[in-house]
């Protein structure tokens, strides 16, 4: 009996380690990135492999959600976008947010959204049906990722890490974004370089 | 008459007026938030210098609401302290800030919801924080200020945010506050800290998706350890929060005990730490969860002894040895059975006049009648084996783990239990002419007349045979053969030991009631049999035990009825028993049919997904037990003209099973003030939900459809 119960764990570790290698076939840190391709809200079609070569950090957003809005109400966002422009690194804002969802927006709101707020994102890009948010395992709003020049995921997790809506919390957080850059412009290999992310989950259909 | 309770009144009044002052320095008051009341508590009103103090923050969710433990699992975020604690009318200089310990985290509970696992508190709790209190403390009182956050979730979870403000006379004699008891209370549900017990992890070498937990309990270890025992990581990045170990207890190669849990890693494990704060948790005898806080390291594993192949063989030797003289005492036992006793020294006596003086043809022809007992048995082996494998080309299992081998099986040990406590007597006819020939000693076959002992004596051996080829259908082939020789080795034991010993036919005690009372003693071991295979197919499911007892029901009242001399009517009773069994598995296999096909299963989120899409649904929260929703469902819902109106319409069929009792269906029964099943709720366009009478008819369904959500 306890053969045949050893033999039924054993399939059932097989299901499960199946269940998490379907889940695990997304996006994996140290391996390549998932190449995409959405429709931006200036109507161009962007592909990732289009920024080989350079650094892409990929940000699921939803302007509604209370952690999304601690990172823009305190200019930390935009303050990031605009530190990665200058340094020639690709800043992509991808909602995920399906049609009649909290977060979903046409071009025309996301382009508002991205003057009132003083963005700066190189593209702000739709995913309605949500299928790159899967293939990245985009869990929340925000959800940061770092691709590198060569097309490996670099960095996947948290923004920051204290895990609240209050912005006062951000300057004694550690920014795993700026943390994980830091190390690769000095050669370094990133300390951290899966972390959980925080924040409202992402609303897909 | 009044001055006593007027006396005690003002008693009362009194020493509320001496409380009132310093009452007010120990909480902050609770506030209320949404979903949740907060409030700052001390456990004593005076705080000493030199002592440790304790401050709690007392979260009071709604019914249904939770707060989260330090690592809040799949989703949430564990309450935060911003403590600011500061020393008050002293001199302005020396004012000073103290700092505050960790936060003693209650023992957090699991909390499932869909396929969400969080770990924390569905009810009341205290987060209790120290505070140590310097002896060279100068102050009059002490001032302590706190910025709390929460996360307070049911399906959806609401932030929320709070000041606390408290100020603390300082003094030489602690007192303790009205929250004291709460305190008390608290501390027996945290975790207590290991002494010597010791956790060691490591990746499973076989599977490096898991970590692999391995614990030796210290000797006078508080917590019971069993297999259910809960595990939670501090470590968010560790373990999935999804994944509950199953521990199960193994023997190093030293002979040491110790238990081994393998549990997946986390999605956002990327390297295994050094260490993990881990408590583990479980209920005591009196239902309390008792939790132990222990640092588990990570450590190279302990080998696991019967890892070795080569020793789980023994095992399963010595277990076939076990077995197989089971099997040889029950064949002697055989021999006492009331058909074969009274004939067994009539047959060695036989053989032994028979072989005239010599004895050597005495002993040969007790040998071939032993073959004869053997050969017998290979052929039921052999037809044992064909029906194993028959049955297992149908899906029969002949294991303890099919609930309908194990139905049979207790069925089977009942009414030979019945059989032996005199009940009925297993084809008795048969029985008298087998103990002719039993008796007789042919001539020409003392071999045949072995296997006739086996052919004849079956009827009246058949209860105690039962067990035995029971057990032996669980087996491969070649242990079964082993048993069942064994089986006929008992069998034939007195009979060589007679033709050898022909003396001892004389000593033999003579057939009398003793036996009937041997015999019906043999019951009640397999009355025990019975009671074992009803707990395993309890542990498999509970509804088959009932299943087994329903049968057993029916058979008595149908052979009582015929005791009593209605033949007729138990005849009746077998028929509409059975025609009502075939009616019934012939409609479910009909019921693919109607909505069935398009049933989705219910959770929270689905449900919620379709009402934001301003969807209409239809829900049916149903269990396998309810007989009133499985008559709605053969009535109405199998109905194509049913179907075919929520095909029309696009209605979303969502149906909850409530057969194993799951909590995220309690929940929604809940919502409806609902004890139990069936819930019949069809929501419109607008989400608004109409609850729809328990008892359906397909036009009533069609007519609350067309009035509530079309045509609105």
């Amino acid at each position: 009996m306890s053969r045949l119960l050893k033999r039924t764990q054993l399939l059932l570790a097989a299901a499960v380690t199946c269940l998490s290698l379907t889940a695990h076939a997304a996006a994996k840190v140290n391996q390549a990135a998932p190449d995409f391709n959405l429709t931006s809200a200036a109507g161009e079609q962007v592909q990732l492999s289009d920024y080989q070569g350079k650094y892409v950090i990929l940000e699921w957003t939803n302007h509604d959600c209370p952690f999304v809005k601690k990172h823009y109400s305190s200019d930390n966002m935009q303050g990031l976008q605009k530190k990665y422009a200058d340094q020639d690194v690709v800043w992509l804002s991808v909602i995920s947010s399906a049609p009649g969802k909290q977060g979903y927006v046409d071009a025309t709101a996301a382009n508002k959204l991205t003057t009132e707020r003083g963005a700066a994102p190189a593209q702000v890009l739709f995913d309605p049906d949500g299928k790159v948010g899967k293939q990245y395992g985009a869990k929340t709003t925000p959800h940061m990722y770092i691709v590198k020049p060569d097309g490996v995921l670099a960095y996947a997790g948290a923004i920051d890490s204290i895990k609240s809506t209050d912005p006062a919390d951000i300057p004694a957080a550690t920014n795993y974004v700026v943390q994980a850059m830091d190390e690769l412009a000095a050669g370094k290999s990133v300390s951290s370089p899966l972390t959980k992310p925080y924040g409202c989950s992402v609303k897909y259909m | 008459m009044l001055t006593r309770p007027i006396a005690n009144l003002l008693i009362s009044c009194f020493s509320l007026l001496l409380l009132a002052s310093p009452a007010k320095a120990l909480t902050s008051g609770p506030q209320q938030h949404p979903h949740i009341e907060v409030e700052l508590v001390a456990e004593n009103q005076t705080w000493v210098p030199g002592t440790t103090q304790w401050l709690g923050l007392a979260m009071r969710p709604e019914s249904h609401w939770h707060t989260y433990w330090k690592n809040p699992g799949d989703s949430g975020i564990a309450t935060t302290f911003d403590f600011s604690i500061n020393t008050l009318n002293g001199p302005e200089s020396e004012a000073i800030s103290l700092p505050t310990g960790n936060v003693a985290w209650p023992t957090p509970e699991r909390i499932v919801i869909s396929d969400i696992t969080n770990f924390g508190y569905y009810h009341d709790s205290l987060l209790m924080v120290p505070v140590e209190l310097p002896t060279t403390l100068n102050a009059s009182a002490i001032s302590v200020e706190l910025d709390a956050s929460w996360l307070v979730c049911k399906e959806s979870c609401i932030p929320g945010d709070g000041k606390f403000q408290l100020t603390i006379p300082v003094a030489n004699t602690t007192r303790p506050s009205a929250f004291a008891t709460l305190f008390e209370q608290t501390r027996k549900l945290l975790p207590q800290q290991a002494q010597s017990s010791q956790l060691r992890f490591n990746l499973n070498p076989d599977n490096n998706e898991q970590i692999r937990f391995q614990y030796v309990p210290e000797t006078n270890n508080a917590m019971p350890m069993s297999s259910s025992v809960d595990l939670f990581a501090a470590n968010e990045q560790l373990i999935a929060a999804a994944d509950k170990p199953q521990w199960q207890q193994l023997i190093d190669v030293e002979g040491a005990k110790f238990w081994q849990t393998d549990i997946a890693v986390s999605d956002y494990f990327y390297q295994l730490p050094q260490s993990a704060e881990v408590v583990l948790a479980a209920a005591n005898s009196e239902g309390v969860i008792q939790g132990l806080t222990i640092t588990a390291k990570q450590q190279a594993l302990l080998a696991n002894r019967s890892d070795n192949s080569a020793d789980s063989q023994q095992q399963a030797q010595q277990s076939l040895v076990i077995l197989m003289l089971m099997a040889f005492v029950g064949g002697i036992l055989l021999n006492l059975m009331p058909c074969v006793f009274p004939v067994l020294s009539l047959k060695a006596l036989s053989l032994v006049k028979l072989s005239g003086k010599a004895a050597s043809q005495a002993r040969l022809h007790g040998l071939l009648y032993s073959l004869g007992i053997l050969a017998s048995l290979t052929v039921l082996a052999a037809i044992l084996t064909v029906m194993k494998q028959a049955g297992a080309a149908v899906g029969w299992g002949f294991q303890l783990q099919d609930p309908i081998f194990l139905t049979v099986l207790s069925l089977l040990m009942v009414l030979m239990a019945a059989s032996l406590l005199g009940a009925f007597e297993v084809a008795g006819s048969w029985m008298s002419v087998g103990s002719e020939r039993l008796s007789r000693g042919d001539r020409t076959a003392s071999l045949l007349s072995g296997c006739l002992a086996v052919v004849v004596a079956s009827p009246c051996m058949t209860p105690l045979m039962a067990p035995a080829l029971g057990v032996a259908l669980t087996l491969p082939m070649v242990s079964m053969f082993i048993i069942l020789m064994a089986l006929g080795l008992g069998l034939a034991l007195p009979i060589i030991i007679l033709t050898l010993q022909p003396k001892l036919i004389a000593k033999m005690p003579k057939p009398g009631p003793w036996l009937d009372t041997f015999k019906q003693a043999l019951a009640f071991p397999l009355l025990l049999t019975a009671l074992w295979l009803l707990w395993l197919l309890q542990q498999h499911d509970p509804t088959w035990v009932l299943v087994v007892l329903a049968i057993l029901l029916i058979m008595s009242f149908c052979w009582w009825l015929k005791v009593r001399g209605y033949p007729k009517f138990a005849t009746a009773v077998i028929v509409a028993t059975v025609a009502t069994t075939v009616a019934l598995t012939q409609r479910s296999a009909s019921d693919d049919g109607g909505l069935a096909a398009v049933a989705q299963p219910y959770s929270a989120q689905l449900l919620q997904q379709h009402l934001n899409q301003g969807e209409v649904v239809f829900v049916n929260m149903t269990a396998d037990w309810c007989l009133t929703c499985k008559v709605n469902e053969r009535v109405t819902f199998s109905q194509q003209t049913v179907a075919a109106v929520f095909d029309e319409h696009s209605i979303h069929y969502v149906v909850g099973d409530w057969t194993h009792r799951d909590r995220a269906i309690s929940d929604y029964l809940d919502q409806f003030q609902h004890a139990g099943v069936p819930l019949y709720v069809l929501y419109n366009q607008r989400g608004e939900a109409l609850v729809l009478p328990q008892i359906l008819t397909p036009s009533t369904v069609v007519e609350y459809i067309e009035t509530h959500a079309i045509n609105i």
